[in-house]
């Protein structure tokens, strides 16, 4: 068998399943097995090159950039950045003469919805009495609680962030907050690591002893049925509602 | 009072929602979720991307652009696939950002080289000088063969590289040998005396 290629010995060193008659070869050549040394002594060289080039990065500050960059989305539908080159002014005129022509056309139709457009009654957007389509989808999470003491604790929420909070029949604690933010639960403890609002926290009405921290501090304890306040809540509001200052 | 928002979805603690991965953390931990992800990936991945293309800010930019669109687009896999996921993303999102060559070359004069607060002068400038090789020896190679490269200084199988750049798998080793010759090649050219 001839020498192992430059391919074969490089295979071999990064564990690429390679013939027997490789192997089998490797075990009779010196050469190559020279070869295939070298070739480990070149890719420590590499690795070593490549690490020289590594900083360090602040990997916290961009979890939290990540974080708002997925929640700006979520809530705006911005779109993702793409990086196009423009369209040319020929592309654009184009588009122009196109879409003027077309309009054109169509307001002469009569019963055209342009021409009614034109004329001052533009379509209804929607229909009395439908749901506008909301542009935030929470997530959140729930968990069942026994007779308490139950803990919420909500962590990392950006200033000016309404939080509801609402006593309901059940058995169980919920949260609800915009997408990208975080969820854990443990025995009597909910906790949420929230990128934006609005937040709803459900608390069984049943329950004796509840707790709402934001950001570290007492927000709402209930202790017999009782609410105490660590924040005052928002005044003329139907539920417990805080912003968060 | 009706919630001014669509129906919410809920995560039960003992259960995965495979819509969001933002949210994915069960008691188990068995679960892909945003820190869990992000601790394992983003490191290694904005490391790529900065070797990929030699300017900080690019790089943080970029990393954290494919790790958006991660979670954005709710992307599921194993965890290698989610990674090879982000590497390919970033690769093209710094193939869109420096289509223009001239561009890169700005960028790189406009980012000397950092030296770390706890070395010594010498041992910062001894360093500088290896980065500066390690980065010229990059720039000379084609594009194609130094994501490889990067790639499988990564950890990367050669599956993963042969999907990420689009070339055959059984083609790999070979390209790969190449890259290999050639970094070093300049890299020791790089080092001798003018």
């Amino acid at each position: 068998m001839s020498h192992l290629t430059e391919r074969a010995i490089v295979e071999l060193r990064d564990g690429v399943p390679v013939d027997a008659d490789a192997s089998a070869h490797l075990e009779e050549c010196a050469l190559c097995r020279t070869a295939l040394e070298e070739a480990e002594a070149r890719s420590a060289d590499i690795a070593t090159a490549l690490t020289d080039l590594d900083e360090r990065f602040d990997v916290e500050s961009a979890r939290e950039a990540v974080r708002t960059r997925v929640a700006r989305r979520a809530t705006s539908g911005e779109p993702s950045r793409e990086h196009k080159a423009p369209s040319s002014f020929w592309t654009l005129g184009r588009a122009a003469t196109f879409l003027l022509l077309t309009t054109g056309a169509l307001s002469a139709l009569p019963g055209s919805p342009v021409r009614e457009f034109i004329r001052g009654r533009g379509p209804q957007a929607s229909l009395p009495g439908e749901r506008p389509a909301a542009a935030v989808e929470p997530v959140g999470m729930r968990m069942a609680v026994q007779d308490g003491p139950v803990v919420v604790e909500l962590d990392q929420v950006p200033l000016g962030t309404s939080i509801e909070v609402i006593f309901v029949a059940g058995s169980s604690v919920a949260v609800r907050s915009a997408p990208g933010s975080s969820f854990s639960s443990a025995q009597g403890r909910v906790q949420a690591t929230i990128v934006g609002g609005p937040v709803t926290v459900e608390l069984p009405e049943s329950i004796d002893e509840v707790s709402l921290t934001v950001n570290g501090r007492m927000y709402l304890s209930r202790v017999g049925g009782h609410n105490l306040f660590g924040s005052p809540p928002e005044p003329d509001s139907e539920r417990i509602r805080f912003i968060v200052r | 009072m009706t919630p001014d928002w669509v129906e919410p979805y809920w995560v039960e603690p003992d259960r995965t929602d495979t819509r969001c991965v933002s949210v994915l953390r069960d008691p188990t931990g068995s679960a892909v979720d945003f820190d869990t992800t992000f601790d394992e990936e983003y490191l290694p991945l904005v490391r790529y991307c900065h070797r990929l293309c030699g300017d900080r800010d690019t790089a943080e930019d970029v990393a954290q652009e494919a790790m958006v669109r991660l979670f954005e687009r709710n992307v599921e896999g194993s965890s290698s696939g989610i990674r090879a996921w982000l590497f390919k993303t970033a690769t093209h999102l710094v193939r869109d950002r420096y289509r223009v060559e001239g561009n890169r070359m700005r960028l790189l004069s406009e980012n000397p080289v950092m030296t770390s607060d706890s070395e010594s002068p010498d041992e910062a400038l001894e360093r500088a000088e290896n980065r500066a090789r390690a980065r010229r020896a990059l720039d000379a190679m084609p594009a194609r063969d130094r994501e490889m490269l990067l790639m499988r200084y990564s950890g990367f199988s050669y599956r993963e590289i042969a999907e990420a750049v689009d070339v055959a798998a059984t083609s790999v080793g070979t390209l790969l040998a190449r890259a290999e010759r050639r970094f070093t090649s300049v890299l020791a050219a790089a080092g001798e005396p003018a």
